[in-house]
């Protein structure tokens, strides 16, 4: 190719493709490598945009619906939380209760009521506060969680204070069964003034309260749960998308306002009622008002520059949205991966070209050595050189073909002088091969014959690995019968004992019962002895208290038979004076009896002396009278004694006779208290008795409860075992199958007779 | 079984008051290990991690009542057996049920209702039924046995009338003969024991709570057992049932009680019957 000239210059490449394989290979390599890739490239070229766009925008909106969805979900979760705290055991039991008047049961079920508020607010971390005002709006329970995270505190009673005035006590109470107040979000006050935390930040809230009323439509209050709203809105603006600055989120409410605004924070909470800045998404979004007003979920992103999506938010199941979650991505944030990965295809394309081209070269290089190594073979052949041989270049089919190439040389010259040997050769293999061909068919009793020639050898190995082959089969044979003659034993005896532990399982099952319901009785037993022990005790007392009132009976008896006695003795005395006296007065009867004679005698002797003694008979007819008179006298004074003297007889009679009453009955008196210890000492021997029954049964019952439990335990146990033991006979029946199997497979091996 | 965990205070004392509330069995702290028992074969079964996770599973989860039933079969002790006291039972054939009898004939009664109130599974019931049948040999009576009970397994059981060997330990022999087949069960591998066809058609089985504040639904009974059931209650519920047992006693009707579960009882018409080793009460014919 000296030719210089300028077609020859250009038809120089094709006329060198025509005539080299390296040329050729070359080329094709380009082409197979350039071919497919432009077409792949070209259709990913224009798929790649589209789909990539497309995929931005469906995991954009998968991303934010997940998360507009997540603070609907807690928004309901806290919305369910309400409406089951307001139906919650211990709401309604307090509220039975206050109907019923049971104060002691009211205090028990409010302090059940604080531990579920308890309960709730550690399961669901956004409650600040739960509270459970009555209906004059005192706070009758209340919970309060200071920061998200710490522990709930249940409020003292005398903390508590009276809410009743405030919209959301005074609009729930007006709420009927089953309503429930939903406050808007937003920005606690504190006396008026906006909340702010220790670290500048506000606390936003919404509240949650539901009517108690009972079945009677009588009301008692309501339940009211606030929840610190910032907990889920804060970790919106911190995700990837909102703080990698390529992507803004807002949360607004229906007339626009911020609840968050992850680009401008301080447009937040623009509304009236919180700091009242104006700041809106409509005015600063118009564009996207229309869509973001329309309460749908939403995802816009047709002939404008932004993707943006709206996903609308809900205060609780079934509500109307308050307002909506939104995301806004610039499209050429949101495309610069498509772009990148565009340049990266292209430089993918052309480094394939270079590559396949340095490939080619480097395998058509040894092709076409080896070819041509060939080819100079064969050329000395064609000249009748039979020693000519091909070199050896290339490790690939080529060399191989070379090498049988040489091969077929070299035995095409030596095939003349060893066709007879061959012939020999081969009928003593298909011999060989005849004679092993049974051991295909299983038959381990063949045995090849060894001869002397070439084959001999195989034949004896041959006849080795069979003598091996045989020994073993034999062995798993009789193995396998072991195994399953076995397994089939002890299949059966598990079996048994699974029936066995079965029955007895469900005996014990039976007997715990019954033991419990012993321990049961008997713990009544001791109960009631317990109670009869007290019981026993009062007739201790009581007989007691006899015992004393018998002692003072006896006592005041004792006392009055004495007085009695005394008083006898001294009428006695009285009556024996007055003898004394009967005989006085006899003698001065006597006296007087005397002098009327003495009187008499004076007289008559006075009247002897005539005038002279007329003075002396005047005398003693006056001591005549006074004689008389003393004699009248005395004589009454007798009778007058001897009344006295039957009186004092009768009464000393009659004292006598009531002396020895008395003793009777003081003797009455002392059988009876006698009786009465006697009473005392029996029953307190009763009590002790008794409250021995009560310690004994005590003791039973607490015995028979440790045995109950155990029974219950070994109750457990056995049925696990009867389990147990079913599973073992189920997997020992699966173990003799298994070598019921085997037996089989390896009964299919022939062996010699005598093994 | 042993990585059971402890049943709480809290726990006990909430489960405690739910069982109490439902169904009247109140667990002493001595019965404490029982209810946790059974409450932790219950949660596992349902796979559930705590003690309060199964109580609110019970309360508040739409499953939660059928659930609690099948708890409550766990809890109730259904230990019986034929003829179980058999004091009361000499004195029901002996004094009561001859007393009674006489009574109907003067009046030309035919009738007569027995109640076996907390029945477990059937055996009280049925032996009452037999124990009449066995009193009441010269004439012809329309007997109806009413079973009650909570449990909804006891019941299953005793409408069946089928016994394992244990359950008839105490039947004597000539009744097990006379009233009693003996078959195979039905997974072929132990003996059982069906009752015949007469006493099953005298009996009745129906769920009853007794605790449950509406009024019992059956008529007024001549006899009522209730034996070992309310020593699984407090004295105060005790009392308020055999109150509203009473009601139930048609005029001399009996009721029975075990010794020593009830003591000191005063109701307007009520009286103690005084039988050796027997808890028996009576209405006094107003
Ligand atoms: C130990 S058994 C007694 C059975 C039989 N009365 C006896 O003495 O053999 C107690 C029975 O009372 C039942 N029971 C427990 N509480 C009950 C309630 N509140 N109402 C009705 N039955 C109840 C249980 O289900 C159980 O079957």
């Amino acid at each position: 190719m000296d030719e210089k000239t300028g077609l020859g210059k250009l038809l120089a490449p094709i006329e060198w493709l025509r005539s080299h394989i390296a040329a050729k290979l070359i080329f094709f390599g380009i082409l197979m490598a350039i071919i497919p890739l432009s077409i792949i490239g070209s259709f990913v070229f224009i798929n790649l945009t589209n789909r990539f766009e497309a995929n931005a925008i469906s995991s954009g909106f998968d991303s934010a619906s997940a998360d507009g969805e997540a603070i609907n979900g807690y928004l309901e979760n806290l919305q369910s939380s309400i409406a089951y705290l307001g139906k919650s055991a211990p709401m309604q039991g307090m509220v039975a209760a206050k109907n019923n008047g049971d104060e002691e049961i009211y205090a028990l079920r409010r302090e059940k009521l604080a531990q579920e508020f308890i309960a709730f607010s550690q399961e669901n971390p956004f409650f600040t506060q739960l509270r459970y005002l009555d209906e004059t709006g005192q706070e009758i329970v209340r919970v309060d969680i200071k920061l998200v995270g710490e522990e709930p505190i249940i409020v003292p009673q005398e903390q508590l204070q009276n809410k009743a005035g405030r919209y959301y006590f005074d609009d729930t109470m007006k709420l009927n069964r089953g309503e429930m107040l939903i406050s808007p979000i937003d920005l606690n006050r504190e006396g008026g003034e906006v909340e702010i935390l220790p670290d500048g930040s506000y606390r936003p809230v919404i509240r949650y309260a539901v009517p108690i009323i009972d079945k009677n439509g009588k009301r008692h209050g309501i339940v009211l749960g606030n929840a610190f709203v910032s907990t889920f809105l804060d970790p919106l603006a911190e995700t990837e998308r909102a703080t990698d600055g390529l992507n803004k989120t807002f949360v607004i409410n229906n007339d626009g306002f911020y609840l968050k605004n992850s680009a401008e924070p301080e447009k937040e909470w623009g509304g009236s009622s919180d700091l009242d800045t104006g700041a809106t998404f409509f005015t600063d979004y118009p564009q996207y008002a229309n869509a973001a007003s329309g309460g749908q979920l939403l995802a816009v992103s047709e002939n404008i520059d932004d993707i943006v999506i709206i996903v609308p938010l809900q205060a609780g199941r079934e509500e109307e949205p308050f307002g909506a979650f939104i995301t806004i991505e610039s499209k050429d944030t949101a495309l610069a991966t498509v772009r990148a990965a565009q340049k990266v295809f292209l430089a993918v394309l052309a480094a394939t070209v270079l590559l396949s081209i340095a490939i080619a070269i480097a395998i058509s290089r040894p092709l076409t050595n080896q070819i041509n190594k060939i080819m100079e073979m064969f050329s000395m052949v064609g000249i009748g050189d039979f020693d000519a041989r091909a070199e050896v270049v290339s490790q690939d089919e080529l060399g191989d073909m070379a090498l049988s190439l040489n091969a077929m040389l070299d035995n095409t010259l030596s095939l003349i002088q060893s066709s007879e040997e061959r012939e020999q050769m081969q009928d003593s293999i298909m011999k060989l091969l005849e004679e092993i061909g049974g051991v295909a068919d299983r038959d381990l009793t063949v045995e090849a014959e060894v001869t002397a020639d070439m084959t001999g050898a195989i034949a004896d190995s041959f006849n080795i690995m069979i003598e091996q082959l045989r020994e073993i089969i034999t062995d798993v044979q009789d193995t396998t019968l072991q195994v399953s003659a076995s397994a089939n034993e002890v299949q059966a005896t598990t079996e048994h004992l699974a029936i066995g532990s079965e029955e007895q399982a469900d005996q014990i099952v039976d007997t715990s019962a019954a033991i419990d319901e012993m321990a049961v009785s008997i713990q009544q037993v001791s109960e009631n002895a317990a109670l009869s022990a007290t019981v026993g005790e009062q007739a201790i007392d009581n007989a007691r208290q006899g015992t004393k009132a018998v002692a003072a009976t006896v006592d005041s008896m004792d006392r009055i038979r004495v007085h009695v006695q005394e008083t006898a003795k001294r009428i006695k005395r009285l009556g024996e004076s007055s003898q004394e006296i009967g005989e006085i007065v006899k003698l001065i009867s006597d006296i007087a009896d005397r002098t009327s004679i003495l009187a008499l005698n004076a007289s008559i002797q006075a009247a002897m002396a005539g005038d002279a003694g007329r003075g002396f008979a005047v005398v003693a007819e006056e001591v005549e009278r006074l004689a008389e008179r003393s004699t009248g006298a005395t004589n009454q004074i007798d009778t007058l004694i001897r009344a006295i003297q039957n009186e004092t007889y009768e009464a000393v009679s009659a004292m006598e006779s009531m002396t020895d009453e008395v003793v009777a009955g003081s003797e009455l008196a002392e059988n009876a208290g006698i009786a009465l210890q006697e009473i005392e000492t029996v029953s307190s021997r009763l009590g002790e008795l008794i409250q021995s029954i009560s310690l004994a049964a005590n003791q039973q019952a607490r015995g028979s409860e440790t045995v109950a439990r155990s029974m219950n335990e070994i109750a457990e146990v056995t049925q696990q075992t009867a389990a147990g033991t079913k599973q073992a006979a189920v997997s020992i029946n699966n173990l003799s199958m298994l070598a019921d199997d085997l037996r089989n497979s390896v009964s299919t091996f022939k062996l010699p007779d005598h093994e | 079984m042993n990585n059971r965990p402890n049943l709480s205070e809290v726990e006990y004392l909430n489960w405690r008051e739910v069982v109490h509330d439902r169904c009247g069995i109140y667990f002493t702290p001595s019965r404490r290990h029982f209810l946790e028992s059974r409450l932790w074969e219950r949660l596992q079964h349902r796979k559930l991690k705590s003690y309060t996770e199964y109580y609110h599973f019970v309360l508040y989860n739409s499953d939660g009542d059928h659930e609690w039933g099948q708890l409550l079969d766990l809890l109730l002790n259904n230990e019986s057996s034929f003829f179980r006291h058999t004091p009361s039972f000499t004195a029901l054939t002996e004094h009561v049920l001859p007393d009674l009898m006489q009574k109907k004939r003067l009046l030309g009664i035919n009738t007569f209702s027995i109640w076996s109130a907390g029945c477990a599974n059937g055996q009280e019931a049925y032996s009452l039924a037999i124990a009449f049948l066995e009193t009441a040999v010269s004439r012809q009576y329309q007997l109806t046995v009413w079973g009650t009970d909570i449990s909804q397994r006891s019941l299953q059981t005793a409408k069946k009338g089928i016994y394992k060997p244990y359950d008839i330990r105490n039947m004597p022999p000539p009744y097990l003969q006379k009233y009693m087949c003996s078959t195979k069960a039905a997974n072929g591998r132990r003996m059982v024991y069906q009752l015949n066809d007469t006493i099953q058609k005298l009996t009745q089985f129906s769920a009853l709570n007794l605790t449950a504040p509406e009024r019992y639904s059956l008529p007024q009974q001549d006899v009522i057992f209730c034996q070992n059931v309310l020593i699984y209650f407090q004295p105060a519920d005790r009392k308020t049932i055999v109150e509203r047992l009473c009601d139930h006693l048609a005029p001399n009707g009996y009721l029975f009680l075990a010794p020593a579960e009830m003591i000191r009882l005063k109701i307007p018409d009520i009286r103690q019957v005084k039988l050796e080793e027997t808890l028996i009460y009576q209405r006094e014919r107003r």
